[in-house]
C-alpha cells in the first residue's frame, strides 16, 4: 500500500467512525444483533451433499457407512432386479428357440427316428463310399 | 483400510445372494403361468389333441413351447399339420437328452445345401429297406454321433449292396 492509499484510507475510517457515532442506539443494537447471528450460523457444522459410492467403502464428505444410504440399496435392488429381468429374457428366448426348433422338426419331411436312430448316422456317412 | 471395506465386501456379498437367487425365482414366476388342459382355449385344445393326456405332468417351459407351437399352427401347411399332430406325442414322451439330440441333428441336416437335404431323405427311405440286423450293426460301429452330409452314391451302389464294406472306413 502506498502512503498516498495509506491516507485515503485514514480519511475513509475517520469518515466512518464519525458517523457510526451518529447512528442511533437503536440502530447500534440492531447491528450487534446481526453480527452476534451471522458468528453463530458461521460456527455451526454445515450440511454438505454426500455422494455415496458404492464399493469404496465411504462417503467423500463424512464418516457415514455408504451401507446406511438409501441410495446404496437403491444400487443393489436394480442390479438385483436387473439380474432377475435378464435370467427371464434367457428363460423366454430359451423356450422361443425351442419352439422355433420343435415346430420345424416335427413338421419337416423326415420322421423322429431319423434323427435318432445312431444306424442311419453312420449310414449316412458311409453308404455309397467307393 | 481392510475394516472400511468390510461394509462393501458384505454388500456386495448381499447383492451376489440376491442375483443367485433370482433364477429360483425366475422358475418361480414361470410355474405361476402353467394352465391346466381345461384352462386351455378350445383352439388350443383342438391343436395339443395328442398331448391332452400327459398336459397337466408337463412343465411351465414345455407348456409355453407347445402353445407358441398351436398358436403357429394355423399358418402351417395341412401336410405339415398332419405331420405335426402324428409327432406330437412320441416327441413329447422322448427324454430330454434324446430331444436335445435330435433338435442337434436337425440344425446339422438343415444346414446342408438343398441338394444333400433332399439326399438325406432318399437315404432314409433306402435305409428303412436295410434288414433289421445290419441297422443294429451300424448302430454299433463307433462314431461321433453327429450327422454328416451324405457320402456320394456312385452309380449302382444300392442299399444293403455292400455297405458293409465301405462302412469300414473313416
Amino acid at each position: 500500500m502506498t502512503t498516498h492509499e495509506h491516507d485515503f484510507a485514514k480519511k475513509i475510517t475517520l469518515y466512518l467512525d464519525a458517523a457510526n457515532r451518529e447512528l442511533k442506539s437503536g440502530t447500534l443494537y440492531r447491528l450487534q444483533q446481526a453480527r452476534a447471528a451471522a458468528l453463530a450460523h458461521a460456527h455451526a457444522p454445515r450440511r454438505v451433499p454426500e455422494l455415496a459410492l458404492a464399493g469404496v467403502g465411504g462417503t467423500m464428505a463424512g464418516p457415514r457407512p455408504f451401507y446406511a444410504q438409501l441410495r446404496f440399496w437403491i444400487g443393489v435392488g436394480l442390479i438385483a432386479f436387473a439380474g432377475f429381468g435378464w435370467q427371464q429374457w434367457q428363460a423366454y428366448q430359451a423356450v422361443k428357440d425351442a419352439e422355433e426348433v420343435d415346430a420345424q422338426l416335427l413338421t419337416s419331411d423326415l420322421p423322429i427316428d431319423a434323427y435318432l436312430d445312431r444306424g442311419f448316422q453312420v449310414w449316412l456317412k458311409t453308404a455309397g463310399q467307393p | 483400510m481392510a475394516q472400511d471395506r468390510r461394509p462393501a465386501l458384505i454388500a456386495a456379498l448381499a447383492a451376489a445372494v440376491l442375483l443367485a437367487l433370482a433364477p429360483a425365482i425366475g422358475h418361480a414366476q414361470i410355474a405361476m403361468k402353467s394352465p391346466k388342459w381345461a384352462e386351455l382355449s378350445p383352439q388350443e385344445r383342438q391343436v395339443l389333441a395328442p398331448l391332452a393326456q400327459d398336459w397337466d405332468q408337463l412343465d411351465a417351459q414345455r407348456k409355453t413351447k407347445w402353445r407358441g407351437i398351436a398358436q403357429r399352427y394355423p399358418t402351417m401347411k395341412g401336410d405339415e399339420q398332419q405331420r405335426i399332430q402324428e409327432q406330437m406325442r412320441p416327441w413329447s414322451q422322448l427324454t430330454p437328452d434324446q430331444r436335445r439330440v435330435a433338435r442337434e441333428q436337425y440344425k446339422s441336416i438343415n444346414n446342408l445345401p438343398p441338394e444333400q437335404k433332399n439326399e438325406v431323405k432318399q437315404k432314409w427311405q433306402e435305409y428303412q429297406s436295410l434288414p433289421p440286423e445290419q441297422k443294429r450293426e451300424l448302430a454299433a460301429r463307433p462314431g461321433n454321433g453327429k450327422i454328416a452330409a451324405p457320402a456320394a452314391t456312385p452309380p449302382g451302389n444300392k442299399p444293403g449292396a455292400s455297405p458293409g464294406r465301405s462302412a469300414d472306413r473313416p
